[in-house]
């Protein structure tokens, strides 16, 4: 059976034991996610591109890693999305990193492919202004509910928060979210 | 007080009902029929809010970035290699002392202490002796390596360069003995090593008092000899080994001839290339049987090699910028910021 027919646990089975084609097809299987939670925290394509790919690299050397009592991973995309959230970050610490006008006016003008179609763009820059009013918390919470499309469970464990928490800072978030809607 | 607590109450209810209704554990319609009119009010525009965002454009990366990376990713992961016995007890060890919180450095220390009094309870003295002439590849390496870092980890700041300095002496001598033994299978692991143990001097040397004198005796140390010897030998090898090993080494020549580079007394117009043997004048007794071949610029600096200050990053360096660990970019620019660094800082 082909690899990127398998299904993900066999997937990952095979990348822990050191198959780079069967981490290949998880590559295939996760980047439009990855990327595009980069994306949205970065606002810069580059950047997100970059991230991105360290992300993978990052996320072979821990499956690859020699452990003892190794145990299955049980939930590969909240896994992998930890990682991306750390390597977010660090390069935050590390370049000072803040969304500012700068930042949405460059996304404005630095989008060919969303400029090529006026609508999209309209309300990708509006989602991405009105986000970036929102504090780091807030704005996090939203892009993994409701643009990346996880689940509850799944964002408590990236953000290392509990359900309940998870659902008071989601609730709160689109408050906030509303108010800025409705200005 | 009752007002808050009812309006937490209320919020209360409001978080799981709309946690619910995201989830599709409850129906709308049904549910909102039951709510107090605002409650049910602020739950829908809170819902519109959530499906607004939702329906944000799926940004995703061009083919080409999605084909490229692929390539660039699969070109830089490698197999995990097969641990070996003391690889393996090191990693229990680790596990065993982490799972107990307890903080890394304490769990080296704690480790080598462990693995010591093991050593000497079932090998003797005469194990750890051995270990001293272990080469890369055999079965004792790894514990020569070990002690060594525990002898790092104990060693005051001062004494942690001296230390590191011997190190990066028996690595040359481990080095030499691979090739005069014909085992360049080896070699890799030996000039790992070696690039490690030059992080390491960037690192202790940065962790020194900027004005202390055992770093100004240390940088001395570290330009006038150290680094013009080790280059010196490393180069003479170039002859001696296969095609192979070759790019390893010119490797570790740029990885010290880059530390040096960023030590504040360096002298902006220093080569890369390393003086025949003819020319030098702080011979060490350990240079004298290999360095008489000093090989002229091309072996050290291939034509087709870039300037290392701009693309040779250190074999285990953490971050991914040309700079070794250790801070020593930030301490050159705090202790002299002269032209060239400036120009350097553009230039990156």
């Amino acid at each position: 059976m082909p690899l990127q027919d398998q299904n993900e646990e066999a997937l990952i089975a095979k990348a822990e034991q050191g198959n780079k084609q069967a981490f290949a097809a998880l590559y295939e299987l996760y980047l439009n996610e990855i990327y595009r939670y980069m994306y949205y925290r970065l606002l810069d394509r580059m950047e997100a591109e970059d991230l991105t790919e360290k992300v993978f690299i990052k996320a072979w050397e821990a499956l690859t890693r020699p452990r003892e009592n190794r145990q299955p991973l049980q939930n590969f995309r909240a896994w992998i999305y930890r990682i991306a959230r750390n390597t977010l970050i660090d390069h935050q610490r590390q370049a000072k990193h803040v969304v500012s006008m700068e930042d949405i006016e460059r996304f404005q003008s630095n989008r060919p492919s969303l400029q090529e179609q006026s609508e999209i763009n309209e309300q990708a820059i509006r989602l991405v202004n009105t986000l970036s009013q929102l504090d780091e918390t807030s704005r996090e919470v939203l892009l993994l509910r409701f643009v990346n499309q996880l689940s509850h469970a799944d964002a408590a464990v990236i953000l290392g928060i509990s359900e309940n928490h998870v659902r008071v800072l989601q609730f709160r978030a689109l408050k906030k979210m509303k108010v800025l809607l409705d200005a | 007080m009752p007002r808050v607590d009812e309006q937490n109450n209320a919020n209360t209810h409001l978080i799981d009902h709309l946690a619910n209704l995201l989830d599709g554990i409850s129906e709308k319609d049904q549910l909102i029929a039951e709510l107090p009119e605002q409650e049910a009010q602020e739950l829908e525009e809170l819902l519109a809010a959530a499906s607004w965002i939702s329906q944000a454009p799926k940004i995703e990366p061009s083919d080409e970035y999605r084909q490229q990376s692929r390539v660039r990713i699969m070109e830089q992961i490698n197999p995990p290699q097969a641990v070996t016995f003391l690889g393996r007890v090191r990693l229990i060890y680790t596990e065993a002392l982490r799972s107990m919180r307890i903080r890394q450095r304490t769990a080296l220390v704690l480790m080598s202490i462990v693995m010591l009094i093991a050593m000497l309870s079932v090998g003797g003295t005469q194990v750890v002796l051995a270990s001293s002439d272990a080469l890369p590849g055999d079965n004792l390496y790894e514990v020569k390596i070990m002690i060594e870092e525990a002898r790092l980890l104990v060693s005051s700041p001062e004494k942690r360069v001296v230390q590191i300095d011997e190190n990066l002496q028996t690595r040359l001598e481990e080095i030499e003995q691979l090739i005069e033994q014909g085992r360049f299978e080896d070699l890799q692991v030996a000039l790992n090593q070696f690039d490690t143990n030059v992080n390491d001097l960037a690192q202790a040397m940065a962790n020194l008092p900027p004005q202390s004198p055992e770093r100004s005796a240390a940088q001395q140390l570290l330009l006038e000899t150290a680094h013009l010897n080790r280059i010196r030998v490393l180069t003479s090898l170039l002859d001696k080994v296969p095609e192979n090993a070759r790019q390893a080494i010119e490797k570790s020549i740029h990885t010290l001839d880059y530390l040096s580079t960023q030590e504040p007394n360096q002298k902006p117009e220093k080569s890369v290339t390393p003086k025949p043997t003819k020319d030098k004048t702080t011979g060490k007794p350990e240079d004298t049987g290999n360095s008489v071949t000093g090989k002229p610029t091309k072996t050290s600096k291939p034509e087709n090699k870039p300037d290392p200050q701009v693309t040779i990053t250190p074999t285990q360096t953490a971050n991914s910028k040309n700079i070794p660990p250790g801070q020593v970019d930030k301490d050159k620019d705090k202790d002299k910021p002269d032209k060239d660094d400036k120009d350097k800082d553009k230039d990156k």
